[in-house]
């Protein structure tokens, strides 16, 4: 296994919020981390990032290294990550935010340039990028962490998908896979229990910050466990699964 | 976006404004506008290097705290550096006036970077809330850390022997001296040089800073090592130049704010262009203050004078900026 974690908790002042998550993956799969609300898929996520702050135990083993003791720097080469909601306190454009993956690792302009096609930016790329919409940040802070990663590195991003739109979503889907398939791991946090079901290799699942299943896909992702496990009827329809989400209203008696 | 259409006219633009400053200052003086005269050049290039090494230290520090703080309301002054090693050198030549004559074997330096600096973390800390920076509660610590300190440097000053009183409070309001300390300026323009060079090596990590914390320590950026950093250095830069020229007003706002309309967000441009139009912008002062008459045979100030520039354009980012920011 590529990505080995051991025993990891990880703490938000006194909560605990992932308590002893013990699993592991392969290179050239992607990985969806799915769970309810504050159930310590984005802790998790950022631990294995190295980008949390706070008290921490356990190891995050990557290739045979240690992620949790290695310099920033080192850190950087191995993994690339993306944040649930990207912050730029600067007016920069688009390539500017792109070319911050060579603030600290060279990176040449052919990585720049590649990672621009992969997420389709171009047309975005001159332009201011506080003036983007939701899903066009989106992708090109994808594109950023595009630049920063290397074919066989670990990719983590923590719910690339919101506020991009059904095209948008399917072209980053696309770019995911080719990484994947080039021998890369994407550790993804969805959201969308369908895309996951889509797009993902394994599932891993959080509940109360223990890991409550973690998989293959189709083990993981059943109608009847997910049913149990968010209160939501699921059904796969042609082999799709899908949540019913619309409420359903019960006569009340009297 | 920026002011100009390339980068090399805007860099020109800045070396012309820059030149024309030091030109103005050489010429203006108490007896009017003229070329200086061999007894008097000297005065005029001891204001020039004075201005210079305050003005870029305030340009620099100011660019330095944006970063920083991810906000651009950030400066010097407005967050009480200015003010807190106003009062450290107050107490120092206070101390010193006891007989405590070590405090200022240095000029100063080390009790203005010792003040700027608790300055900066009592304000930083009072502006965090959920522990994140909030910028508008930043402002405010800002505000009331200024307050205490100048009222503090007031009662100080006050204790001060009569005879050295009136130097003392001419300092606080802000002055070019024409026969600067040799030990402050000489330490001032070292400090100056090194971090310059240590910023211009580290702007693409200060770009990198301006992302979530999460996301420029994933960028590769030692973050907490990298904010200790320019907690010291802007510090140290801020208390170099009240040490010059006493607490002097939004030079360390407008430079950077400048410099970015010129030539765009990247800090490899900024720490550069930040001090040169921060030098440029108190000569300037210096010499609008010498133009401006008064009644009698008096002199503006030069703090009134970058306050009277820098507080309306302050009001306009303040407002352009919405209170966005950390």
């Amino acid at each position: 296994m590529s990505l080995v974690i051991d025993a990891l908790s990880v703490w938000h002042g006194t909560r605990e919020a992932v308590r002893g998550v013990t699993v592991s993956a392969a290179a050239g799969r992607i990985v969806a981390v799915i769970g309810r609300n504050g159930s310590g898929k984005s802790s998790l996520v950022r631990a294995i990032a190295g980008v949390h702050s706070g008290r921490r135990l356990g190891s995050v083993v990557w290739r045979g290294r240690e992620l949790t003791s290695c310099t920033a720097t080192d850190r950087a080469r191995a993994v690339a990550y993306v944040a649930q909601r990207p912050l730029v306190a600067a007016d920069f454009t688009a390539r500017e935010v792109i070319g911050l993956a060579g603030a600290v690792l060279p990176r040449s302009t052919e990585h720049i340039e590649r990672a621009i096609d992969a997420l389709a930016v171009r047309e975005l790329v001159d332009r201011p990028f506080s003036a983007l919409s939701g899903g066009e940040q989106q992708r090109v802070v994808l594109a950023r962490a595009f630049a920063q990663h290397d074919l066989g590195g670990l990719l983590i991003l923590d719910e690339p998908f919101n506020a991009m739109d059904l095209a948008e979503q399917h072209r980053v889907a696309g770019a995911l896979q080719c990484l994947a398939s080039a021998g890369s791991l994407v550790l993804v946090v969805l959201h969308d229990l369908a895309l996951a079901d889509a797009l993902a290799h394994e599932v891993w699942w959080m509940e109360a910050g223990r890991l409550r299943a973690s998989g293959l896909r189709e083990s993981v992702l059943s109608e009847a466990a997910l049913g149990a496990g968010f209160g939501v009827t699921f059904e796969r329809v042609a082999g799709t699964l899908r949540p019913i989400v619309a409420p359903r209203c019960e006569p009340t008696a009297g | 976006m920026t002011l100009t259409r390339s980068r090399t006219a805007a860099w020109l633009l800045i070396i012309a404004v820059a030149a024309l400053a030091i030109v103005l200052r050489l010429m203006l003086g108490a007896r009017g506008w003229a070329w200086p005269t061999p007894d008097i050049v000297d005065l005029r290039l001891g204001a020039l290097a004075s201005a210079t090494v305050a003005g870029a230290s305030l340009g620099l520090s100011g660019v330095l705290l944006q970063a920083l703080l991810r906000n651009p309301l950030a400066s010097p002054f407005v967050l009480g550096l200015s003010s807190g090693a106003g009062l450290a050198v107050s107490v120092g030549a206070l101390a010193a006036s006891w007989g405590a004559a070590w405090v200022m074997a240095d000029g100063g330096m080390v009790a203005a970077t010792v003040g700027s600096a608790l300055a900066l973390i009592v304000v930083v800390a009072a502006g965090r809330r959920h522990g994140a920076i909030d910028p508008v509660t930043l402002l405010l610590a800002g505000v009331v850390v200024a307050s205490v300190a100048g009222a503090l440097t007031i009662l100080v000053q006050y204790l001060m022997p009569p005879s050295s009183r009136g130097d003392l409070m001419a300092w606080a309001m802000g002055r070019i001296p024409e026969l600067p300390e040799r030990v402050p300026l000489v330490v001032g323009a070292a400090l100056l040089a090194a971090v310059s060079w240590w910023s211009v090596a580290r702007a693409r990590w200060l770009d990198a800073a301006c992302t979530a914390d999460d996301e420029a320590m994933s960028l590769g950026v030692d973050l907490p090592a990298l904010r200790w950093r320019l907690v010291v250095l802007s510090g140290a830069l801020a208390g170099s130049s009240v040490v010059l020229c006493g607490p002097i007003a939004f030079v360390g706002f407008v430079a950077p704010h400048v410099a970015r309309l010129m030539l765009g967000a990247g800090h490899r441009g900024l720490v550069v262009a930040s001090p040169v139009l921060g030098a440029a912008l108190l000569i300037s002062a210096d010499a609008l203050r010498l133009a401006v008459p008064l009644p009698g045979a008096g002199k503006l100030p030069v703090a009134v004078v970058t306050a009277i520039l820098g507080g309306p354009i302050f009001l306009w980012v303040l407002r352009r900026q919405g209170g966005r920011g950390a």
